[in-house]
């Protein structure tokens, strides 16, 4: 469902991510893991067609992003790192906007599950401005399940979330992947990842350095069972002494 | 698109809820409705005046030219409607050539501007709600373009008020010559028109390169250095050859080819003294704006990177701005690429406030050119520019006072008129800066206040910095003054060089001190209320000031009126220093914004 081909991406003389290639399939959540400024936000808003790829390619549902970006988009749902709601629009608003968006208006009859299970029912008729750091996250994931996408990309989703609200979350997300839908969450929280995601790509300094499921991983680092994933990553990205 | 529409109808409708459920948020409104309503007054007063003159003259140019065919003994028909005494205006008449010129040069610096809006953030910036909702849905680059449409527009609109409104408070004072006129005047939505469609044939351009382009830097700086070269070609040609050269070279098929929007709405907007009909260029306006509009929906270029980094930046400085002018300079100053590239490391300096000076100066050094440079070159422009328009007008003098008159009334009082305004400008840039000054110290009021340093002295310490960039401007503007040989040399030295610094100062610590009344700064009306309550604290010392000169004004001498007002800057200034120290102190004592009439009276 989501695939990306040798994905390189420059900012100036800066080559934040560096041909990287992954895919994720469908029913599946994938974790991208790494250290700051290891090009998780960049690959990810790439995915989002919010940044033009240096070289490669990212195809969603066959679509490529570059060449037909509004098909590409059709399938997918995009919830950024810090979002930032339309002050002047209603929480309710913000969904019939993303439902006309993505022409599925119909989808509108799910929106008071959706935000009962998210705790914003109450709050469906408050200004995007009067919300709290946490609404506003709860809003953008609201939007990103109230249309029928097939990928979802989350950057850093849990940041910010009551635990209800984490606990919810990961229950829609599961929920999506036993329906089929493909997820890519970038993630700091590895224990969540560890749970969470059926596969983890970690990547440092743009590239990528190692892919599988934790299973994988333990072969690969020659770890023993009782490893975390959070042990893990802290071996493969550690920095060599100078 | 619906669902573009559908949003911005919702955006609409709740901001208008919003607005009159809170009447508070009714006051930026209220200011800009007046802002508005003002040039629109006074356009239409000014439109009713300006179609009086052109019927008038085009009267006169038909009875002229009747009487001419027929022998001056023929009355013609309109003779009766022909009273040369209603013709009589204030105005100064200047040919329609120059007047042309002058629109045109205006035209093409709003151009300038609007091109190097373009090539900068300005435009690309959107919301980030825009960026989070609008950029990752499947929706086309072309709808969001249109999205952002109505905002460049509405600019142009703004920009066209702007100019009609100016351009007609100049046609008040000077305007082409009613001979000049011919018998056409244009509906009254002509102007308007051509200068909101030359606007936005500019708007579109430069949107598109900014859509275009991601690296624009060159470009910018590339335009930048066009408009340099041509503000000094046209100052040597001016200095060479006249203002009638200048005019020749403004009007060259070369110029009027590259700034073609800005030539059309010129001659639109002197069609009835140009005697040719405006049709001709509003109508090319028109294809020119419909075609630059065309062309930027039609561009496939994927500008959403751009616009993301534009919309970030802009955003940071939005958010600055809720902290004050020091908020946003302060983003400024972190937006510049060499940030932290530079390690300063200055010694230590004095002791108490003297120390804290040093620390603001050493400070300010970091950032020489808009601290220091550019009060220089402003002091020598004033001062050159000064001494060259006072010795022009005095060449002039003599013989008949006719001939004075007319010694005085062209470039030279332009001249006098454009120094004016420059020593506005100036004494409104010092207040600004030093608001920014005065703001950045109650930011630190945490960090200077256990230090042992006494109210007054921590606000000199804290204002040192802005009176110094004050003292260098003036100081520099007297000696140009005096090197350039200017007439009256020591009077207007001692004016620039030790009473206009002097009154500066008092008035930037008196500022200080209605600041420190007003520490908000998050609070848009709180700052606005300071800015009127500055002005309003400010009059019984304008009129004091004006009662010390009355003698020199009655003796009519300049030195009688000049030297009191001077001296009484002293214990002005000390009065204003031991108000504002004792505002610091009770400011950091209590933790409360200080009450200006409990300061007086206690």
């Amino acid at each position: 469902m989501l695939q990306v081909v040798n994905l390189s991406k420059r900012f100036g003389g800066m080559l934040a991510v560096n041909d990287l290639s992954f895919s994720v399939n469908g029913g599946e959540i994938v974790g991208l893991l790494g250290p700051n400024g290891a090009g998780k936000t960049t690959t990810i808003r790439c995915v989002a067609s919010l940044l033009q790829p240096t070289s490669g390619r990212i195809l969603l549902n066959g679509h490529d992003v570059s060449d037909d970006p509004v098909a590409a988009k059709r399938a997918l749902a995009f919830v950024p790192e810090v979002p930032n709601p339309y002050e002047m629009l209603t929480v309710m608003e913000h969904l019939r906007f993303v439902a006309a968006a993505y022409g599925m208006e119909e989808e509108l009859v799910h929106a008071e599950e959706i935000l009962t299970r998210l705790d914003l029912w109450e709050k469906k008729n408050d200004l995007g401005a009067s919300l709290s750091k946490g609404m506003r996250q709860k809003l953008a994931c609201a939007c990103a399940f109230i249309h029928r996408a097939q990928v979802f990309c989350f950057d850093e989703p849990l940041i910010g979330l009551d635990p209800k609200g984490m606990r919810e979350l990961k229950s829609m997300m599961m929920e999506r992947r036993a329906q089929g839908n493909a997820m890519l969450i970038s993630t700091h929280m590895l224990d969540t990842a560890e749970r969470l995601c059926d596969r983890v790509i970690i990547l440092k300094r743009g590239q990528l350095i190692a892919e599988g499921t934790v299973a994988e991983l333990k072969v690969k680092l020659q770890s023993s069972n009782d490893v975390s994933l959070e042990d893990m990553f802290l071996e493969l990205t550690e920095e060599a002494p100078a | 698109m619906r669902a573009v529409s559908l949003m911005s109808f919702w955006k609409i409708k709740n901001a208008l809820r919003t607005l009159f459920t809170d009447p508070r948020k009714f006051v930026p409104a209220i200011i800009f409705l007046v802002l508005m309503a003002f040039p629109i007054t006074m356009m239409i007063l000014s439109r009713g005046m300006s179609d009086s003159y052109l019927k008038h003259a085009a009267l006169r140019q038909r009875y002229i030219s009747q009487f001419r065919q027929s022998g001056s003994n023929t009355r013609a028909t309109s003779h009766a409607d022909y009273d040369p005494s209603r013709l009589i205006t204030p105005r100064s008449d200047i040919d329609a050539d120059t007047f042309a010129a002058a629109i045109t040069l205006t035209l093409i610096l709003i151009g300038f501007g609007i091109i190097n809006t373009g090539l900068g953030d300005r435009l690309l910036a959107l919301n980030p709600s825009d960026v989070d909702y609008l950029f990752p849905a499947p929706i086309s680059r072309r709808v969001v373009l249109a999205y952002r449409m109505p905002g460049l527009t509405f600019g142009a609109v703004g920009i066209a008020l702007y100019l009609l409104f100016m351009i007609s408070m100049f046609t008040q004072v000077s305007g082409p010559s009613m001979a000049d006129a011919g018998d056409t005047i244009s509906p009254w939505w002509v102007n308007p028109l051509a200068l909101f469609l030359s606007g936005g044939v500019y708007f579109n351009l430069a949107m598109f390169l900014s859509i275009q382009f991601k690296e624009r830097r060159f470009f910018q700086k590339s335009l930048w250095f066009v408009g340099f070269t041509l503000a000094a070609t046209l100052c040597y040609i001016v200095t060479i050859g006249g203002v009638d050269l200048a005019v020749q070279f403004l009007q060259s098929p070369v110029l009027r080819g590259v700034f073609i929007p800005s030539t059309l709405a010129s001659d639109t907007l002197i069609a009835a003294y140009s005697q040719h009909p405006a049709g001709g260029p509003l109508t090319w306006l028109l294809v020119g704006y419909l075609g630059t509009f065309a062309m930027l929906l039609s561009s496939k270029a994927n500008w959403y990177e751009q616009s993301i980094a534009s919309t970030d930046k802009w955003t940071a400085f939005r958010q600055a701005a809720k902290g004050g002018w020091s908020g946003v300079m302060a983003a400024k100053a972190a937006s510049y690429k060499y940030r932290g590239s530079k390690t300063y490391t200055i010694a230590p300096f004095g002791k108490h406030a003297v120390a804290l000076f040093w620390a603001h100066l050493c400070a300010a050094a970091k950032k020489p050119i808009p601290n220091f440079v550019v009060p220089l070159v402003a002091g020598l422009v004033v001062g050159g520019a000064g001494a060259t328009a006072a010795r022009a007008v005095l060449s002039g003098l003599g013989g008949s006072a006719r001939e004075r008159h007319a010694a005085t009334s062209g470039a030279e009082s332009l001249g006098f008129t454009i120094l004016g305004l420059m020593i506005f400008y100036l004494w409104q840039g010092f207040m600004t800066t030093s608001r920014t000054a005065s703001e950045s110290s109650i930011r630190r009021r945490e960090l200077i206040a256990p230090l042992p340093i006494s109210g007054w002295q921590s606000v000199a310490a804290d204002m040192g910095v802005p009176i110094c960039a004050v003292l260098i401007c003036f100081i520099s503007a007297s000696l140009t003054y005096l090197a350039f040989g200017g007439p009256n040399a020591l009077l207007v030295a001692f004016g620039f060089g030790i009473a206009m610094p002097l009154r500066l100062a008092g008035r930037i610590v008196l500022q200080h001190v209605v600041v420190m009344a007003y520490p908000d700064l998050t609070d848009k009306i709180q700052r606005l209320i300071s800015m009127f309550i500055g002005t309003v604290v400010g009059i019984p010392f304008l009129i004091a000031e004006a009662l010390i000169c009355l003698p020199g004004i009655l003796l009519h001498s300049v030195w009688a009126a000049l030297i009191p007002l001077t001296l009484v800057q002293i214990p002005l200034g000390a009065l204003f220093l031991f108000l504002a120290g004792r505002a610091s102190e009770r400011a950091i004592a209590t933790g409360e914004p200080v009450s200006l009439i409990r300061l007086v009276r206690t």
